[in-house]
């Protein structure tokens, strides 16, 4: 009884150290953080879509059409596509 | 997949669109695109829904449509499940070039970055900010979870931000005189936190509230060639429509670089690697943006 409590009492302060973030200066701090968001930023699949020569909006898109005679492309959406956030 | 993440992202549909048509995608007027929709363009989005409809060519809101060259008159729609089906919008963008005769050309409008405003106010600080999900949680029926974190699939890529502080906002931000450790205003802070939360439906991000004072700051290192303000804190945001629960839970960890000659922000830095939004995890990185940035061609 005695070996287990003591067994598990060990085991809880291992995974405690094992848990416990690596010391670090501040100054590795300040550069882990700007990896971080460097690493964090939108991948060229996530901004694929923007090789598309998107016109302003349906007006310019109209004024252009008339310009060269080419027909539109207009995708109407809830939310903001451009964001990601539909 | 979404239109964005399929179709639009695959080459070939690219091509057409760039070499053949005139492309342009238009939210409609709703509680997450005030101030965005102009008046002018939610007028044509109203004519071209009524006009397929009156025509039979099928309509709805969230919908594409080909509108003639010239007269930007609907001739052909498909709705946005069949048109996520790459093959699907390829036949419908073939027809159309078919149908007019389009000789293929250049792109008429040069691609760019969709995500920063086309001008800001002189003296601005952009910051732009990615949420990106970091995994659902497992179904614990016994656990009620912020349902609207969870539902849809708006995770296939990034979301992205954009937002300006005006110098008398980002001024804000510079160490009071005398000051080692302060707490950063909560007018500023809740301009960026707010849009601190993983891709989901609901974006109205005026219905999010920030905790207060949820960060602080303090100098790490100053001499005359400039000044490293570390920031950290907590975000607990809540939202209008349900004020009793945390919407988003999240450790804030930054830094601010400052030039003490000319107090201007050299460069602005925020992340959380650890966000909760109803037990999805999400990371959120804020970064400011160099002028050069905002107005360069799409990478």
């Amino acid at each position: 009884m005695m070996s287990a409590m003591l067994f598990r009492t060990l085991a809880l302060l291992g995974a405690v150290a094992v848990q416990e973030p690596a010391k670090t200066s501040p100054v590795d701090e300040f550069a882990r953080i700007e990896q971080w968001i460097k690493d964090w930023q939108p991948t060229a699949e996530d901004r694929h879509f923007e090789q598309i020569g998107w016109a302003k909006d349906i007006p310019e898109a109209i004024r252009l059409s008339k310009q060269h005679a080419r027909p539109i492309f207009v995708f109407t959406h809830k939310g903001r596509m451009n964001l990601g956030r539909q | 997949m979404s239109l964005r993440a399929g179709p639009l992202s695959d080459d070939k549909v690219i091509g057409l669109l760039n070499g053949y048509y005139i492309p342009v995608y238009a939210p409609y007027t709703s509680e997450e695109t005030v101030g965005v929709v102009s008046s002018e363009e939610e007028k044509e989005i109203q004519r071209i829904w009524g006009e397929s409809l009156a025509k039979k060519l099928g309509y709805g809101m969230v919908h594409v449509y080909l509108l003639e060259p010239g007269t930007g008159s609907v001739f052909d729609s498909i709705g946005v499940v069949k048109a996520s089906i790459t093959n699907n919008l390829l036949e419908v963008l073939n027809k159309g070039i078919e149908r007019y005769k389009v000789k293929e050309g250049k792109p008429l409008v040069k691609p760019t970055r969709q995500v920063f405003p086309a001008t800001v106010p002189p003296n601005s600080l952009v910051l732009h900010l990615t949420a990106r999900d970091l995994g659902r949680p497992k179904v614990e029926l016994s656990v009620v979870k912020d349902r609207s974190c969870n539902v849809g699939s708006w995770n296939n890529f990034a979301s992205e931000n954009s937002i300006v502080l005006e110098k008398a906002e980002w001024t804000k931000l510079l160490p009071p005189a005398g000051e080692k450790s302060w707490t950063l205003p909560q007018d500023v802070v809740s301009k960026f936190l707010v849009y601190f939360y993983p891709q989901i439906e609901a974006n109205v991000v005026s219905n999010h509230r920030v905790n207060e004072a949820p960060l602080k700051a303090s100098i790490a290192s100053s001499d005359k060639d400039g000044i490293r303000i570390r920031i950290d804190g907590r975000l607990q945001m809540k939202r209008v429509q349900d004020p009793n629960a945390i919407f988003v839970d999240a450790p804030l960890v930054g830094y601010i670089d400052v030039d003490p000659s000319k107090r201007r922000i050299r460069s602005f830095r925020l992340m959380t690697e650890s966000g909760d939004c109803g037990g999805r995890k999400f990371g959120v990185a804020v970064r400011s943006v160099e002028a050069d940035e905002l107005t360069g061609k799409a990478k």
